[in-house]
């Protein structure tokens, strides 16, 4: 990979790498740190990492050091999560957007990773299961539980309302 | 294809399969017309639908800090754009030099040759004078009318004044020197050898040219061809026997005017004779004639001026 190739590379990609982090962490600093982190990541090793898989090398470096981050302070305080940041981003409609992002929270780190892999960024499970370290099978599961469980909340909150 | 067998057991598999977009199309085509078979579970596959999260739009901020020099794209328009630059200069100044040696050599060439012009032309002057000197001489014995003398000494004030004519023709001349062995010697020796070698010469020749001035008169206009006009009753003025009345193309040569200019208003006859000579074309083997019969020309507009 040339330096233009890294350069189209944080062009490319740093916006949905900052989401899922910041997605994922909740918090700002941690999720800008992950992310630069992972570029320079790429950016030593742009001789070895083909262009065409710098996006998941980013992801996948992101990821393993987020979740480092998580086991290091511990489980990620959810609560310190700005919601105004995303509250206004398009979704079907802003209640039941409102009520999804609350069902992403109760989710455990890697059912949220995962779906955030799926629906954010269209991987497959094949590419979420080289991301995350976890084989097809495991991610299948996986986010057929974090769905059941999604949908779940959303009926729940569809009944409350 | 693996065939999907979709039933009311294990359809929410398939459900999940398909909202992640995990199922080939064939494969959503079976699911979509199992769900109109089965209407009662369609809200069950929106509802899974309303959890795929749709991606917020999140921008980092400040990627600048993330980008790295691209040294190869720049450097490498750097080195060219650094050797196009040296060429450029090298070869303005290459164009310059060639520009202005030539401009500073040129004065030198052309000062070597308006050395040489002029003294050519002095020797021309001078073998003309010597031509002077020897009609003279030879004048005394031939023409005593003082009349033709005062008119003649006006044609040779024409001919002083078309002395520049007479360096150009001298320098065509010099180009066919090379078969004139006496001008050329007497061209390019001192003035001494000049006196010594080319009037002896000259002085032959003008003695031929006294006897022919007769001859000129008499015989030799009766070989003019027809194709010359003859002389206007008037005898006035040479515009009726311009050159353009004779059967020769105009000619620019200086040498031609001044030969016109000397002898068309003072002897028609020789006049007529001189410009038939010269409307004669140069060819390469009359040169030398010619050349000579220029001379005698001159001879013999001196010979008449005193």
């Amino acid at each position: 990979m040339t330096a233009e190739d890294y350069n189209d590379c944080v062009r490319q990609y740093a916006d949905g790498l900052y989401r899922f982090m910041l997605k994922s962490t909740r918090q700002v600093e941690d999720a800008r740190d992950l992310v630069q982190s992972a570029f320079e990541k790429l950016w030593e090793h742009r001789e070895e990492v083909n262009a065409s898989k710098s996006k998941s090398y980013l992801f996948t470096i992101a990821y393993h050091k987020m979740i480092d981050l998580g086991r290091k302070n511990g489980r990620i305080e959810f609560r310190e999560f700005l919601p105004d940041q995303v509250a206004t981003e398009r979704g079907p409609t802003p209640r039941l957007r409102q009520v999804l992002e609350e069902a992403l929270d109760r989710l455990n780190e890697k059912q949220r990773s995962l779906v955030m892999l799926k629906d954010y960024e269209g991987y497959s499970y094949e590419e979420i299961g080289a991301i995350t370290g976890m084989n097809s099978g495991q991610v299948k599961i996986t986010l057929h539980r974090a769905r059941v469980l999604l949908k779940q909340y959303l009926v729940s909150v569809e009944n409350v309302i | 294809m693996k065939q999907m067998n979709i039933n009311r057991d294990n359809y929410e598999e398939y459900f999940l399969l398909y909202i992640d977009r995990e199922l080939s199309a064939d494969e959503g085509q079976v699911l979509e017309s199992f769900v109109r078979r089965n209407p009662d579970l369609e809200k069950e596959l929106e509802r899974l639908k309303q959890t795929v999260a749709p991606p917020p739009v999140i921008v980092f901020e400040n990627k600048d800090i993330l980008l790295r020099e691209e040294k190869k794209r720049r450097s490498l328009p750097v080195f060219w754009t650094r050797i196009a630059a040296a060429l450029v200069i090298l070869l303005t100044g290459a164009g310059v030099m060639l520009m202005v040696i030539p401009s500073k050599k040129r004065p030198l060439n052309e000062t070597a040759d308006q050395i040489k012009k002029p003294a050519a032309g002095e020797n021309r002057n001078q073998i003309i004078g010597k031509n002077r000197d020897q009609i003279e001489k030879a004048s005394s014995e031939l023409i005593a009318d003082q009349t033709k003398n005062k008119t003649i000494g006006k044609n040779s004030a024409h001919t002083e004044k078309a002395g520049p004519g007479m360096k150009v023709d001298h320098t065509k001349k010099s180009e066919t020197d090379s078969k004139s062995n006496e001008i050329p010697d007497a061209t390019t020796s001192s003035e001494s050898a000049q006196k010594s070698a080319v009037l002896p010469d000259l002085a032959q020749q003008t003695g031929m040219e006294e006897t022919r001035v007769p001859n000129f008169e008499s015989s030799k206009l009766n070989l003019l061809p027809s194709t010359i006009n003859p002389p206007s009753p008037s005898g006035s003025g040479g515009q009726g026997r311009q050159p353009s009345t004779i059967n020769h193309q105009p000619s620019t040569n200086p040498d031609e005017s001044t030969s016109i200019l000397v002898f068309d208003n003072k002897s028609k006859p020789v006049t007529r004779f001189f410009r038939k000579l010269l409307a004669r074309p140069p060819d390469d083997n009359a040169v030398a004639s010619n050349n000579q019969k220029r001379l005698s020309v001159s001879i013999f507009q001196f010979s008449m001026s005193k």
